[in-house]
């Protein structure tokens, strides 16, 4: 449950930052933007994983110690 | 120094980012007004450019092109700004009898290199018959070469085409993490050690993690050049499919109660999902058209589309988003292994 709770974060906070852009700042400058949002993407896809794994280990290592 | 993979996986990884997004593009050509004209005519072209540097330029030249052997030199060239001019051509009257031709508009200064935009002005028949004995030129001279490491410039790409270093290899290293772990789970039916197992469980993580992120990114790549967020185009609607069965992967591990069952029924499974790949993305996108490049026709690599300076940061992105895969992968896996061996106890 967390983590679609966590996915339905993260598609509504990039729809919100897609609204928020509009059209002629992603069209402005040869569309270098465009390739800013792809890296954002990939750099937030690598966090929710590393975030995931982060919380999965704590829960364990609290349960060892238990 | 047993973790020299991670740090190189960083390392490339970091590289692709930064020499990606500093290499400049090659200056080209953004628009021309008017668009079309008639034989016979003078006319004044306005000129607008990317990346280029006309004040700074001696030796502006510029033509418009009919075929290999026809050319209108310009007659005068008009500077405005770096980006902007003015070209007047001097038209010929067509002597072929077809009735409208598109020409080629030629750019060229010894700071820039030459740039082309191809069907720049559309020319029709002339309603007068008056010849103004405006001629032909039948060879350029000599133009430049662009200087120094550029990227290629191409209309609607523009500066996206960086996009090639982040969301092409993000679909490499998930089928080479896949293919690795399509081996795991050939290793594990044949000696029944849940290690393996665990190990292409973490791989198809990471690869499915890298398909998503490939899907997200392409969308966003497409919105801005192909006009939408998802063009059903063949090769996004596969990739989609593939997505879907290796999720099914994942429910399926999830609805086994017996450890060794589940093992043992992934494990096919995950061999047949990855066969089920290559013709997804590799065969049936070649059969139909697509907007992808490369497909519909001949592979996509090489020629026009890959020039060698791109070629120095594709590469590297490629193994680097790879390394990068198995060292997430390779936490994963541990977890997994201290899992068992908590639950052992």
């Amino acid at each position: 449950m967390r983590k679609v709770k966590l996915l339905c974060y993260f598609l509504l906070l990039s729809q919100w930052a897609m609204a928020q852009e509009s059209q002629s700042m992603m069209e402005s400058n040869g569309k270098i933007y465009v390739v800013l949002a792809t890296v954002l993407a990939i750099y937030i896809g690598i966090m929710i994983f590393l975030l995931l794994i982060e919380r999965k280990l704590s829960n364990l290592e609290r349960q060892i110690k238990d | 120094m047993k973790h020299w993979w991670k740090i190189l996986g960083a390392v490339l990884v970091l590289y692709a980012l930064i020499a990606g997004l500093l290499i400049p593009l090659k200056p080209g050509i953004l628009e021309v007004a008017p668009e079309r004209t008639q034989w016979g005519n003078t006319i004044s072209l306005q000129i607008k450019a990317y990346n280029s540097h006309f004040q700074e330029a001696k030796e502006l030249k510029a033509w418009l092109k009919l075929d290999s052997t026809h050319f209108v030199p310009t007659s005068h060239i008009k500077v405005l700004s770096n980006t902007r001019l003015t070209a007047d051509f001097r038209l010929p009257i067509h002597q072929m009898e077809e009735q409208s031709k598109e020409l080629t508009l030629i750019l060229d200064n010894e700071i820039d290199g030459y740039s082309l935009l191809p069907g720049a002005i559309q020319v029709t028949l002339s309603d007068s018959t008056i010849s103004r004995g405006f001629l032909w030129s039948n060879d350029l001279g000599r133009i430049h070469e662009p200087q120094g490491l550029t990227f290629p410039y191409r209309n609607i790409l523009y500066e996206t085409i960086r996009n090639l270093f982040y969301h092409v290899p993000l679909w490499f290293a998930m089928l080479i993490l896949l293919f690795i772990s399509m081996i795991y789970s050939g290793l594990y039916l044949k000696s029944m050690n849940t290690k393996y197992d665990h190990a292409a469980l973490a791989l198809t993580q990471i690869g499915i993690l890298y398909g998503i992120l490939g899907l997200i990114t392409g969308a966003i790549w497409a919105r801005w050049t192909w006009g939408d967020w998802w063009s059903f185009d063949v090769k996004q609607n596969m990739s989609a499919i593939a997505m879907l069965i290796y999720l099914a992967y994942f429910v399926l591990r999830s609805s086994f109660e017996d450890d060794e069952v589940k093992a043992r029924v992934s494990s096919v499974y995950n061999i047949f999902a990855f066969t089920t790949l290559i013709p997804l993305l590799f065969v049936i996108p070649r059969l139909y058209d697509s907007l992808h490049p490369g497909n519909g026709g001949n592979p996509g690599l090489g020629g026009e589309d890959l020039d060698n300076t791109m070629r120095m940061v594709f590469y590297p992105a490629i193994i680097g988003f790879t390394l990068l895969g198995a060292w997430l992968a390779n936490l994963a896996y541990r977890y997994l292994r201290l899992e068992e061996k908590h639950l052992e106890e």
